[in-house]
């Protein structure tokens, strides 16, 4: 009986697993479906020398978390998209390690695109970022300044998990997208 | 045991037959005016849109319908809408106006199929979605009246064989009922992702008469409700109405009130005589001037067939205001109600309180009970103190390990318990525990208060641990003064590098409206700062000097 019954259990498995297969194969399309977004085709892998490069300005805190300091960084991108990742990704790294202290340290974000003249990034919430208010709002100024010097860049989106946040470090709201001619604070 | 199994084994052995289920699942249905139609070139789903044959829409939606072969042209005419489209092509015309398709028809067995919606929609006709039986369901817009005026086109009308449906919810929010649960879901279909169900069964759930006119393709809703009483009880309000309605309330300040308005509802008779402005047509002193209201309904108001004349003299003005004895203890201070609008009829209630109140509205079969919930009332000085951070936010990160969310809760609620110690304050601390609160909850509590001052504890951090410094910040001009006495204060006490007071557009100083600071007192990152910061002896002594700030502020410059 036990043998039997494990049997016919063994069956009905299958026979499912048959079912659910059909199932699949023959799930109707959905009656209204989205069309798939449009991403952008990924500009195939240029050679070296196809790479434009260009001198940028980047920005980071003093030594004494008082004022900004410009500094000259050359970067080489294969189109915008990589050019502001790797503006961003420079935020983080001076070359006079001495006299400039990074405002963004090992900050991660989901995804950064750009569209009609918006920047968003959409930020990981599990980033910790270790500054006071003072902190904050220069941290916001570098990444400002850093990208406003792309003039086609004219506001600035910051998401966590892609949903909009009050603030980013608890001093600073960023509900509003940050736009260039925000007076700095 | 295997008997019981065996019908399930061939339920199971049907559902694996490919081509029957395949059938079931791909083919749409149509139905057009209540009648399944089986059109010989099936209906295709081509991104998400119905195509269906030029003949379907001739005949199913009472067209007219002209072929242009050598510009593959239709020319569709219905009573006075005429639309043209072309094969392959997204644009078209209406009534001589180019409008864009977002699928273009096509050819296909030598039939032209068009989208139906799109034409449904271009000439009059609903047009809807089963998902569940893949059904596309078609039929004359039916003209509609709502007690009177016309239904908004939000309430969508299908018919399904001999059966009337409106979309649910859609009716139920034009009584107010927003999220209304229905009863018998069961008994409705699900079109274009909605709930529908029969007017019947609305009727039967709502009350009032749902009724559809066949010949004339008519629907009527009459539902109107009746106000019944409206009475105060403590600090609550009980709103009886002959059917259930739903309001929005609108609060307003000075005088607090709370302000609801109730739609398609008329005054009972035995009201009437009580209701304000009664006698009186043009409300002189009406409730609603200020900001959230003074849309078109003050046009509307004067429209009120309210009997009485217009010519009410100031002295009755005057004796109906006596009439109205504010209750001084009592949380409600007077409730009044009128006829807002007569077009759509819509009971306007007042509450007014003595004490600045939030609420909870319950709907219920009778009417509507408004809870009040008074806020505390305003005692003395009224000092809120902000620890910033908490909870799930940590703030910065200190060199031992310590974060600055305990700092800033350690200070304020030795702040918090010194300042209590002077009658002539009120304090309310943003947190006492550690609690996360979003920026905006720490300036409603302020705001909502009408505190006087709000003092923002922090701590500062920076990747340099040779920084440090205490600094003071403030963002309105009204807080300059308060910024400057509490640096004066706060650096005294740490005697840390003077960093300065500093004005800053931080979210919890730009939005009070009060005077209001945010201080750093110092470096969780400078290890001799830190030490410091992280002894509950400095961090006394830091409560100490922002107290002697505010009574200092309190008795300079108040």
């Amino acid at each position: 009986m036990n043998y039997r019954r494990r049997l016919i259990g063994l069956g009905l498995f299958a026979l499912l697993l048959v079912a659910a297969g059909c199932g699949q194969q023959n799930a109707a399309p959905a009656p209204a479906p989205e069309p798939a977004p449009q991403t952008e085709a990924p500009a195939e892998q240029p050679s070296g020398s196809s790479l434009t490069k260009q001198t940028i300005s980047v920005f980071y805190s003093d030594n004494d978390l008082l004022a900004l300091q410009e500094e000259k960084q050359e970067i080489a991108f294969a189109d915008d998209q990589e050019k502001y990742q790797k503006a961003v990704a420079l935020l983080e790294a001076p070359k006079e390690k001495e006299k400039h202290f990074p405002l963004w340290v090992d900050f991660k974000y989901h995804s950064l695109s750009f569209e009609q003249g918006k920047l968003t990034i959409d930020a990981d919430s599990h980033n910790v970022y270790n500054l006071g208010s003072s902190g904050e709002v220069m941290a916001l100024d570098a990444l400002k300044k850093t990208l406003f010097q792309f003039p086609e860049v004219k506001s600035i989106v910051i998401l966590e998990d892609g949903k909009a946040a009050e603030s980013l470090m608890g001093h600073v709201d960023i509900v509003e997208p940050l736009t260039r001619d925000e007076a700095t604070p | 045991m295997i008997r019981r199994l065996l019908p399930l084994f061939v339920l199971l052995l049907l559902l694996s037959i490919p081509g029957w289920a395949a059938a079931a699942d791909q083919s749409v249905h149509l139905m057009i005016g209540g009648q399944a139609v089986q059109p010989d070139v099936p209906p295709m789903i081509e991104k998400g849109r119905t195509l269906v044959p030029v003949r379907v829409i001739a005949e199913g939606l009472g067209a007219s319908v002209d072929w242009d072969q050598p510009t593959r042209t239709a020319v569709i005419v219905r009573g006075q809408q005429k639309l043209q489209l072309t094969v392959g092509s997204t644009k078209a015309v209406l009534n001589g106006k180019q409008v864009q398709l977002d699928t273009p028809p096509v050819m296909k067995n030598q039939r032209m199929l068009l989208p139906l919606r799109f034409v449904g929609e271009s000439l009059g006709v609903t047009v809807g979605w089963e998902e569940s039986t893949r059904t596309v369901i078609s039929n004359e817009t039916p003209q509609t009246e709502l007690n009177g005026q016309k239904a908004p086109d939000t309430l969508k009308f299908y018919q399904l064989d001999d059966t009337y449906y409106v979309s649910a919810q859609a009716v139920a929010d034009q009584f107010g009922l927003k999220d209304h649960v229905w009863n018998r879901p069961e008994r409705g279909r699900t079109i274009d992702g909605k709930l529908t169900l029969p007017l019947a069964q609305v009727e039967a759930e709502l009350g009032g008469t749902f009724a559809w006119d066949q010949k004339k393709n008519q629907v009527k809703i009459e539902r109107l409700s009746y106000l019944k009483d409206v009475a105060a009880d403590g600090e609550s309000v009980h709103i009886e109405t002959t059917l259930p309605v739903g309001a929005e309330a609108l609060v307003l300040n000075g005088p607090h009130r709370i302000v609801l308005d109730l739609p398609h509802t008329v005054l009972d008779e035995d009201l009437l005589p009580q209701s304000y402005g009664y006698q009186s047509s043009v409300d002189k002193k009406e409730d609603v001037t200020s900001e959230s209201n003074a849309k078109a309904k003050d046009e509307k108001k004067s429209e009120s067939d309210e009997p009485g004349d217009e010519d009410a003299t100031d002295d009755e003005a005057a004796d109906e205001e006596a009439a109205s004895v504010k209750a001084q203890n009592a949380l409600i201070a007077d409730l009044r109600f009128s006829q807002y609008q007569s077009a759509p009829n819509t009971v306007r209630i007042v509450i007014e309180l003595n004490q600045k109140s939030k609420y909870n509205l319950t709907f219920t079969k009778d009417g509507i009970e408004v809870k009040l919930i008074p806020q505390p009332l305003k005692t003395g000085f009224l000092i809120v103190v902000d620890a910033g951070h908490g909870g799930k936010d940590p703030g910065a990160l200190g060199i031992s390990g310590n974060h600055e969310k305990d700092y800033t809760l350690a200070v304020a609620n030795k702040t918090v318990e010194l300042l209590k110690q002077y009658p002539e304050f009120q304090v309310v601390p943003t947190r006492s525990t550690d609690v996360f609160l979003e920026l905006s909850e720490r300036v409603a509590i302020a705001n909502d208060m009408d505190a006087d001052l709000f003092l923002s504890i922090h701590a500062n951090s920076f990747s340099n641990p040779n920084s440090g410094g205490t600094e003071s910040f403030y963002y309105n001009a009204n807080s300059k003064v308060f910024a400057q006495v509490v640096h004066k204060h706060l650096q005294g006490a740490t005697q840390f590098m003077d960093r300065g007071v500093k004005a800053s557009g931080f979210y919890v100083i730009k939005n009070t409206k009060m005077p209001a600071v945010l201080t750093e007192t110092g470096f969780l990152t400078n290890p001799n700062e830190n030490s410091k910061l992280t002894s509950p002896e400095f961090q006394e002594k830091i409560a100490q000097a922002l107290v002697a700030a505010i009574r200092e502020y309190y008795q300079s410059y108040q």
